[in-house]
């Protein structure tokens, strides 16, 4: 089933593929991977991103018997790692696992050295997991409406904790304050524990924040959760309403976990890798670790990628020129 | 005219003088440098505020470092205190600072062997007791014995040869 | 919480912990699989170690991959061994060589290399172990009993505090080389402005890049480390030295052991140590390389010999030693009963575990029981499996001496060229060695000592980010740092130090015989009675 269909779609790509010039050939697509797949990810190891490389990467090696790898390039918010994705030869073999920063660092660094829809072919938005806005147990609120109220009755004093500036959690952050035209201070932290860890510790009493580090937290009390900024309810915390369930349809975002190739990358191996990552998702131990770090298995195809880029170049670009964050 | 000269002299020899004087120097060319990054308010920091003081305060120091030496400096009996070791190797220190430069350029086009190998052997010229043929078996022993622990036990990601920089 | 009742829980939880690292299945049918990889973990560690800039983070990245295919209890005791096991190889080589393999050991240097060219580097070596091993019994005791009870006590520091007790470090640490303390505050304040170049975390705008790309995340403090300590040394050394390896040539096991007047004298630095270790662990943010240097700092402050620390003080390398191992065992308390990892090591386990599909927090305890307990378990094995290991190994080490230093320096260049390359595969921080090297012989030449700059570099970025977010909070208000109780503390006690440092330097002055006496004594980086006799140079061939 596995092959019939790529090769369907290898034969459909192959008429595209030779009208573009950077490309290998197409006879390619059925015979790849013929040797070891890099995928480069543009922060050190263990990180969200990189978790959810290492995940897909294990699952596609068993699928195609040759190893695909994860080679951390990290630096510089990701740029260092996008760009060597960018100029790598786009021959199938070196593809890139990115976040949201492929986009928004076009508006949060002054020559991020790349351009995310030109130099790269999309492949899948793989997975993506909401962003949390928690409060510390003592702030008298239950709601996004109540908290908003007591943010009002409160000017000049309260604060919210991002893991750090630019980040997908502070970028949503940003939009809540500038929608709703909150006196709130941000307070950067360098990751997601330590942000978490300062709004436990009642010094950030709100938290814009990654799920992973705060889901055990809120299970134990310790934070309460008030809503999630995704499209839908997250299932690691279903009870939890949506922004828009909230009342605040306008604050939506999340974080995210694409696969990319470089500009040029032949069609046809672009969609087999897009077919091999969507069974990849759809596999049950795959499924249940993406859950644990609260992500949601996507696998958009690669023209739903490329347009989501679009839309996120569209809406965030505005969000960091408001929140004062381009670069100086 | 003569007195000057001689105090001059004096001083300049004392470590403690270069010592301060390179110390203001940092400072200034830190503080010049953080001031062009915006200071911000209390509240909002900006990005130039902390390098800005920290660049002023190593002014500060260094002044404080450097004053006694002109202070002392009319005391002749001073010892001195040349800030050049009494034998300069600078052939070894040569050798030793590019031996990471070699390693660079080496790995970076060549691959790891090739940069160990240079890394090795030009560290090994600067030692007055080599010989050609003790660092050429050193640095051997030392790029086959590297090779084998790095690349192949510990798999970091840098191809043994290769030509004209893979990476 | 009733204390009769915590304890028996967590008895009964070690027994369960040993019950899994003894326990089935077996591999072979005879070795226990747990523990064999707990094994594997602080063998491969301790090694790796040895190899100057290879720690732990670049150990368990490389091996991160390995634990995708194996079940989660032997993944994480064996990743777990590799980050204390190779704690019990990092201070060899900054004793032996002045090559501080992993920063946390840059401390070790100070006193650990003088012992070493008086040829009591074995007896240093000896010492730590048996330091190391205290300090991480107590960090594990302390896992044990304590956790819940210091986790509350973490969760009190906020930014306000974290940055006044930042502040209260880099003072301290200002004095804890040899010299002038001016010229030490100087040295701290050039860590500082090291420590921030590279992206502002606040703005994340740049800051003395001069547009380097490769400067965005700052300078590397391996490469800082090496660069300082060991590049430095190798140029004062080159075509110097005679005595070291003359004193290893023929040396017995016996000689290296300590004496017991050297264990009574390390009684008190080891408690020391340990406390400030397991306090240091706790903090958010702060990790082993503060904990030691603050130990340093404070066992000089506590000496009654203060002016003889950096000329080969027991005590300056116990009490470190002691706290770096306490701190990265405490540092376990937190990414485990928090699933907040205290620094990039520890974000690299929690991501291992998370791969597996656990999640730690506050209930890793009651889910995963397993875990948790058996990784205290292999934690006690685990170290006295190291210290078995590593006692021996001590007269293995010290023969490494005997060998020529025209062998040796060589050899040990490229070791930091790939050390510092494998932290982040990056060639650019191979040429910061270069600049850092030349810069540090220099600063070395004029009198000033480089671990104040290591103690700056690693305590500015978080100072200066507290302090700024402090001010966030406060909206701009100076007060919180002295509003806060625990803030405030801090702040009296820096305020106390630099009064007393005042006081006694003008007391000090009114006594002296000459003008600029509190700092003329700025001793040359070698010492005279340990100054290595010149070698007369025979020419190369």
């Amino acid at each position: 089933m596995q092959t019939r269909r790529s090769v369907a779609f290898g034969f459909a790509a192959a008429t595209l593929a030779s009208a573009a010039p950077r490309t290998a050939g197409a006879q390619t697509a059925q015979a790849w991977p013929v040797r070891p797949v890099k995928l480069i990810v543009g922060f050190a190891p263990a990180g969200p991103t990189d978790l959810v490389a290492r995940l897909l990467a294990q699952s596609l090696s068993q699928q195609t018997g040759k190893n695909f790898f994860v080679e951390n390039v990290a630096g510089a918010g990701g740029n260092i790692g996008t760009v060597r994705a960018a100029h790598s030869t786009p021959d199938g073999y070196t593809f890139l696992v990115t976040g949201g920063n492929i986009t928004n660092n076009q508006y949060l660094f002054a020559k991020p050295g790349y351009d995310p829809l030109k130099d790269f072919d999309a492949v899948t938005l793989a997975a993506a997991t909401p962003v949390v806005l928690a409060v510390n147990p003592s702030v008298p609120a239950k709601t996004v409406k109540e908290l908003v109220a007591w943010i009002h009755a409160n000017p000049g004093k309260e604060s919210y904790a991002s893991p750090g500036t630019g980040t997908p959690p502070q970028l949503v952050g940003a939009l809540f304050q500038h929608e709703l035209k909150l006196d709130l201070v941000h307070v950067p932290f360098d990751g997601g524990g330590t942000a978490v860890q300062a709004t436990v510790g009642g010094h950030t009493p709100i938290s814009f924040g990654a799920m992973a580090p705060a889901v055990p937290l809120i299970k134990a009390g310790q934070l309460r959760a008030l809503a999630v900024t995704g499209k839908a309810r997250s299932p690691t915390l279903p009870e939890i309403p949506t922004m828009a369930e909230a009342g605040f349809p306008e604050v939506e975002g999340f974080t995210w976990t694409a696969v990319v190739a470089p500009a040029g990358t032949p069609k046809d191996i672009v969609m087999k890798l897009h077919d091999l990552i969507v069974g990849a998702l759809a596999q049950p131990d795959v499924k249940a670790k993406l859950a644990a770090m609260a992500y949601v298995p996507i696998g958009s195809s690669p023209q739903d990628c490329a347009a989501f880029f679009k839309s996120e170049l569209a809406k965030w670009g505005k969000v960091i020129e408001q929140a004062g964050l381009k670069p100086e | 005219m003569q007195p000057s000269t001689s105090l001059l002299r004096d001083f300049v020899r004392k470590r403690d003088f270069y010592a301060g004087g390179l110390m203001i120097l940092l400072g200034l060319g830190i503080a010049l440098k953080g001031a062009t990054y915006r200071l911000g308010s209390p509240m909002h920091m900006g990005p130039g505020f902390f390098p800005t003081a920290l660049g002023v305060l190593l002014v500060l120091i260094g002044i404080a470092i450097a004053a006694p030496a002109f202070a002392s400096s009319t005391q002749g009996e001073q010892q001195n205190e040349s800030i050049l070791p009494e034998h300069p190797e600078w052939w070894a220190w040569f050798c030793i600072l590019m031996s990471p430069v070699l390693f660079i350029l080496f790995g970076r086009y060549f691959g790891m062997a090739p940069g160990t190998f240079a890394c090795v052997f030009i560290a090994a010229l600067g030692d007055r007791q080599g010989t050609w043929k003790s660092t050429f078996i050193l640095s051997t022993v030392v790029t086959v014995f590297g090779v084998l622990l790095f690349s192949y036990f510990l798999q970091v990601p840098m191809p043994i040869l290769t030509w004209g920089g893979g990476l | 919480m009733g204390g009769r009742p915590v304890i028996e829980t967590a008895l009964h939880g070690l027994w369960y912990g040993f019950h899994v690292a003894f326990g089935p299945p077996y591999l072979l049918g005879f070795f226990p699989e747990n523990l064999t990889w707990c094994f594997v973990g602080v063998l491969v560690g301790n090694m790796v170690g040895v190899l100057p800039g290879m720690g732990p983070l670049a150990t368990i990245s490389i091996l991160l991959p390995l634990t995708f295919g194996m079940k989660a209890v032997p993944a994480i005791l064996m990743l777990a061994g590799i980050l204390y096991g190779g704690q019990y190889g990092g201070a060899i080589c900054s004793v032996l060589l002045n090559l501080p393999c992993h920063p946390p050991h840059a401390v070790t240097c100070l006193d650990g290399y003088p012992m070493t060219k008086q040829g009591r580097g074995g007896v240093a070596l000896g010492v730590t172990v048996f330091a190391s091993f205290v300090g991480a019994s107590w960090g594990i005791t302390e896992m044990i009993f304590l956790s819940p009870l210091l986790v509350r006590a973490a969760l009190q520091f906020g930014p306000a505090e974290v940055c006044t007790l930042m502040l209260l470090g880099l003072l301290a640490g200002s004095t804890l080389a040899r010299g002038s303390p001016l010229k030490g505050v100087a040295m701290t304040l050039l860590g500082l402005f090291l420590g921030s170049v590279g992206t502002d975390l606040e703005t994340g705008s740049e800051r003395f890049t001069f547009g380097m790309t490769e400067l965005d995340d700052g300078v590397e403090l391996i490469a800082l480390a090496l660069g300082l300590f060991g590049i430095a040394e190798f140029m004062s050394s080159v075509n110097q030295l005679a005595p070291i390896n003359m004193a290893y040539t023929n040396v017995r096991l016996r000689d290296m052991r300590p004496t017991r007047a050297d264990m009574k004298r390390a009684v008190f630095p080891m408690c020391r140590g340990t406390i400030i270790g397991s306090l240091c662990s706790l903090i958010p943010g702060t990790g082993p390389t503060i904990a030691s240097f603050v130990a340093y700092a404070a066992e000089k402050k506590a000496s009654k010999t203060p002016e003889r620390f950096g000329t080969g003080m027991l005590e300056g390398v116990v009490c470190p030693e002691t706290a770096t191992h306490s701190s990265i065992q405490g540092d376990f308390i937190p990414t485990m009963s928090l699933g907040i990892p205290g620094d990039a090591v520890m974000a690299l386990l929690l991501g291992a575990l998370m791969i597996q599909g656990i999640v730690p927090g506050p209930q890793l305890i009651s889910q995963h029981p397993d875990i948790f307990w058996g990784l205290v378990a292999s934690f006690w094995i685990g170290n006295v499996i190291l210290v078995v290991l590593n006692v021996p190994l001590i007269g293995l080490w010290c023969k490494m001496l005997a060998i020529p230093y025209r062998f040796l320096y060589p050899s040990a260049m490229f070791f930091v060229c790939i050390g510092v390359y494998a932290a982040n595969n990056d060639f650019f921080q191979v040429g910061e060695v270069v600049v850092l090297g030349s810069l540090g012989y220099i600063l070395l030449r004029l009198g000033f000592h480089p671990a104040p700059v290591v103690l700056g570099f690693v305590l500015g970025p978080r100072f200066e980010e507290n302090f700024r977010r402090a001010m966030l909070i406060s909206r701009g208000d100076f007060g919180v740092f002295v509003e806060r109780p625990i803030s405030a503390f801090f702040v009296g006690l820096c305020a106390l130090l630099i009064g007393s440092q005042i006081y006694f330097r003008l007391r000090g002055a009114k006594g002296a015989p000459m003008p600029g006496a509190g700092h003329g004594e700025a001793s040359p980086p070698i010492s005279p009675q340990m100054a290595p006799q010149r070698i007369p140079a025979t020419p190369a061939e």
